[in-house]
């Protein structure tokens, strides 16, 4: 019996087969005849082919695998293939047997470093029946480089920036990617890193991820302050669910305005972050950004100051967050809910006492959908970037400033503080717009309402947290708007009102535009 | 003299204590004492994370704050506000004098003095003071950094390295027989009261005298002028050490004066705001109308990108009818 199983991707296994008769079926039997038998032969195949796929929808046939045998891979190591096709190895019926080899082909291509893949069934030898031989031919990239350049935007601190990335494949045959990146943006964000990764690290079902990374990140606008981070990071990070990394960074805050509030400039110096961050998620949502039916979890643990010194910077950050989709079963509508929650403590002696570091806290705020990726509680629509929460007032000047007759002074005259424990929430529904043209390229509208709140919890001359006060204190916000997903980017046009604020909050009533990155 | 009104805390920021001194850092330890000569009552808070920064020492008075690094520095921020004002009383000629010691120490004494703490023989008492609160990683990293900052800044490379510190500490010399001949046997510069150059001149002498560098050429030069290390050791037991301050009626820490009369700010505030007001209501609307036509525009093209433009299908349609 020979199946071939080639680029295939979300076929069924008959579908497979059927095809295979039609195109560059190959016949291994050894010592084949050619012409004038070739007809003959095509037919007798064919045939074949018929009663072996009526075998394989109707009846459970026994098989198990004899032997893997790898060929064309000059430079890659066999160990880093082999350990896709571990699974190949337990199987005991042909339908399971194929349905993995597909599994394991697509695992292969998605690695990056072959031209092309193809794994063949083969019949084992002939005093061993009921065994199967499976064949990997690769065909090794001639082109191991790969580039990128971009302008993003970010829609948290509405920014845009223009990302270079390089990557390397392969180069010492673990299948392992070197990049390189660079990021710049005007007056925000400059960032240049470069990592390695390496899948399927010794076995593990989970990728070993390692980055060095020089970041300038300028908060200058929302905090009065600029921080440098220089650090290190070594992860594993699971195919599915689970992420364990470690963090060594060495942290500068900056403010070369001199204007920042007290509570900044008592943030301000070197530090130096040593943290193990867990990372758990389950995502079965059909879609990412317009999902209709599915559950979403995430839950991201962080522990800094792990090491022999009491002199790193040392907290315990906990971070999670539920999603549900509901299907409504009319107009592609659904109604999705969300909750996020957030805590961050110091620990040591004396922790009441103690600030949590500023860059570690939470934010709420920003034209970032409440849709997408799972970000934790940082999204409230009505409200600008950093624009939730404790507020400090700025160092005032004392001299006077000329200002020309036209000109305004638009910079807001409060450092945003973040907050130690941050609770939001989100309700949306979504479907479709009437008119069919705008259904056919997925642009639907949506009503959403969201509510959050943020308090410091530790600190000098912090107020004491209770329920009543931290319930009483939440922001609500309700609006409609429209998303239009492009193949470049998807834009979400709102239109936001605001229940509920506080004084110091930084609101941006009206008309909201959000671009972020297409799905 | 207790003023009426809410009465302020000063706060100084220096960097963290040392070697039995309130704050063992040679910038901060001048701005320490020209407070306490100035018997004026403040807060100390410490910094121990910021040893690179330029905007130390820094004195916050209720909203505002005086850094170091800005146009004269602390002692100006505090003669501004009208919190502290040592030189106040002296005539033309002696800030003359004052004018051009000040600078000697700030240029002669202050290079030597940098060179001396960074030079590599006294990297245990540099990290002492610098460091003592950053983690061990950090402090390597920035010890280095700094020191390399500081040797190219005092222009020193490892060929002149001789011939540069000795110029140094010639110059430092030089400084230290003009000061002791303008001192001579009086208990201050000036008129028998303290002054600005009094505050600089403790400072750096209390603290050669006090860290005990490995090597240490301005504590040589110091000790030969005795009536230099008489005047340094009595106000240094004096000004540092917390019982004998509150013991001695002429230096016993007063509230300073409530900071500057808030209706002159508020005068000017609410000149401002009505001219505000005016232009921000004319920008705001300009800038609503000037979002939603481009919100029209884009809108307009995205359009007729989707509904004129795009025709994969027909390409398809075409390849059929072949």
């Amino acid at each position: 019996m020979d199946h071939g199983m080639g680029d295939r991707r979300g076929k069924s296994d008959e579908e497979n087969l059927k095809e295979r008769g039609d195109s560059e079926a190959e016949y291994r039997d050894g010592g084949m005849e050619e012409e004038e038998e070739e007809a003959v032969d095509d037919e007798a195949s064919m045939n074949l082919i018929k009663t072996m796929t009526e075998k394989l929808v109707n009846e459970t046939v026994q098989v198990r695998v004899h032997d893997i045998v790898i060929i064309g891979n000059s430079k890659t190591k066999g160990s880093v293939i082999e350990a896709y096709l571990t699974d190949l190895r337990d199987v005991s019926t042909m339908q399971d047997l194929l349905q993995k080899s597909a599994h394991a082909n697509s695992r292969l291509r998605a690695l990056g470093i072959f031209d092309s893949c193809v794994i063949t069934l083969d019949a084992g030898p002939e005093e061993l029946p009921g065994t199967a031989n499976v064949i990997v031919e690769v065909e090794e990239a001639k082109r191991p480089f790969s580039g990128d350049l971009g302008v993003f935007s970010k829609p948290e601190t509405k920014a845009w920036t223009l990302e270079g990335l390089v990557k390397y494949k392969n180069l010492s045959g673990f299948a392992e990617t070197i990049d390189a990146t660079g990021c710049y943006g005007l007056d925000t964000t400059s960032e240049l890193s470069a990592g390695v990764t390496y899948p399927r690290f010794k076995g593990l079902p989970a990728s070993l991820v390692t980055r060095l990374t020089l970041l300038t990140q300028d908060w200058k606008r929302y905090s009065s302050y600029r921080e440098r981070l220089t650090g290190f990071s070594v992860g594993l990070v699971g195919d599915d669910q689970h992420d364990i990394s470690y963090n060594l960074t060495w942290r500068d805050l900056k403010d070369p305005s001199r204007c920042a509030s007290k509570s900044v400039r008592r943030q301000l110096g070197h530090s130096l972050l040593s943290a193990v961050k867990y990372t758990y998620k389950i995502d079965d949502r059909d879609s990412v950004f317009r999902p209709r039916r599915g559950i979403a979890f995430v839950s991201t643990t962080q522990i800094a100051g792990l090491g022999p010194d009491s002199k790193l910077l040392r907290f315990a950050r906990q971070e999670v967050e539920l999603r549900f989709a509901i299907p409504l079963g009319f107009a592609n509508a659904a109604i999705n809910l969300g909750v996020a929650g957030g805590v961050i403590l110091p620990w040591g002696p004396g922790y009441k006492t103690k600030a949590t570091p500023i860059s570690d806290r939470f934010y709420m705020g920003g034209h970032s959908s409440l849709l997408g990726e799972l970000k934790g509680p940082s999204a409230l629509l009505g409200f600008r970037t950093r624009g939730v929460g404790p507020s400090e007032l700025r160092r005032s000047l004392t001299s006077p400033t000329n200002k020309g007759e036209g000109e305004v002074d638009t910079r807001p005259k409060r450092d945003t503080l973040g907050g130690d424990l941050a609770v939001s929430g989100f309700a949306d529904f979504s479907f479709d717009l009437p008119m069919r043209f705008l259904n056919q390229y997925g642009i639907h509208a949506h009503t959403f309402a969201c509510a959050g709140n943020l308090v410091p919890l530790t600190g000098e001359n912090i107020p004491q947290w209770s329920p009543r006060n931290f319930l009483s204190g939440f922001r609500v916000s309700s609006g409609a708007g429209i998303v239009i997903p492009t193949k470049l980017f998807r834009l979400e046009v709102n239109y936001c009102y605001l229940l509920r604020h506080q004084e110091n909050d930084r609101v941006k009533r009206g008309v909201q535009i959000s671009l972020s990155s297409p799905q | 003299m207790e003023s009426s009104g809410d009465s302020v805390d000063l706060v100084l920021v220096t960097r963290p204590a040392g070697f039995g001194m309130p704050t063992v850092c040679p910038a901060c330890l001048p701005v320490y004492l020209y407070l306490r000569l100035a018997a004026v009552s403040f807060r100390e808070q410490v910094s121990a994370v910021e040893p690179d920064s330029v905007d130390l020492p820094c004195v916050e008075y209720g909203e505002n704050v005086g850094f170091s690094s800005e146009n004269g520095g602390v002692i100006e921020f505090l003669r501004k506000e009208k919190i502290a004002d040592l030189d106040a009383d002296l005539s033309d000629s002696e800030k003359a004098e004052l004018e051009t010691c000040k600078a000697m120490m700030e240029s002669w004494v202050a290079d030597a003095s940098a060179f001396e703490v960074w030079t590599r023989d006294n990297d245990r008492q540099c990290k002492v003071v610098y460091f003592s609160e950053l983690p061990w990683g950090l402090v390597q990293a920035l010890d280095w950094k700094q020191r390399l900052a500081v040797m190219q800044r005092l222009g020193i490379t490892p060929e002149n390295t001789v011939a540069r510190s000795e110029e140094l500490f010639r110059k430092a010399s030089n400084a230290y027989s003009a000061l002791s001949v303008l001192l001579s046997d009086r208990k201050f510069f000036f008129n028998n009261r303290p002054t600005s150059l009094d505050a600089l001149v403790l400072g750096h002498l209390i603290f050669h005298l006090r860290v005990p560098f490995e090597i240490s050429t301005l504590k040589g030069e110091i000790l030969k002028y005795q009536n230099l290390v008489d005047y340094a050791e009595s106000w240094g037991k004096q000004l540092l050490d917390k019982q004998a301050i509150l013991a001695n009626p002429a230096f016993r820490p007063k509230a300073p004066p409530s900071p500057p009369l808030r209706p002159t700010k508020l005068g000017s505030n609410e000149r401002e705001e009505p001219a505000k007001k005016a232009r921000s209501e004319s920008d705001i609307l300009l800038k609503k109308r000037a979002k939603y036509f481009l919100i029209a525009q884009f809108l307009a093209v995205l359009m007729y990108i989707f509904i004129a433009g795009y025709e994969v299908d027909d390409e398809d349609l075409d390849v059929d009818d072949d």
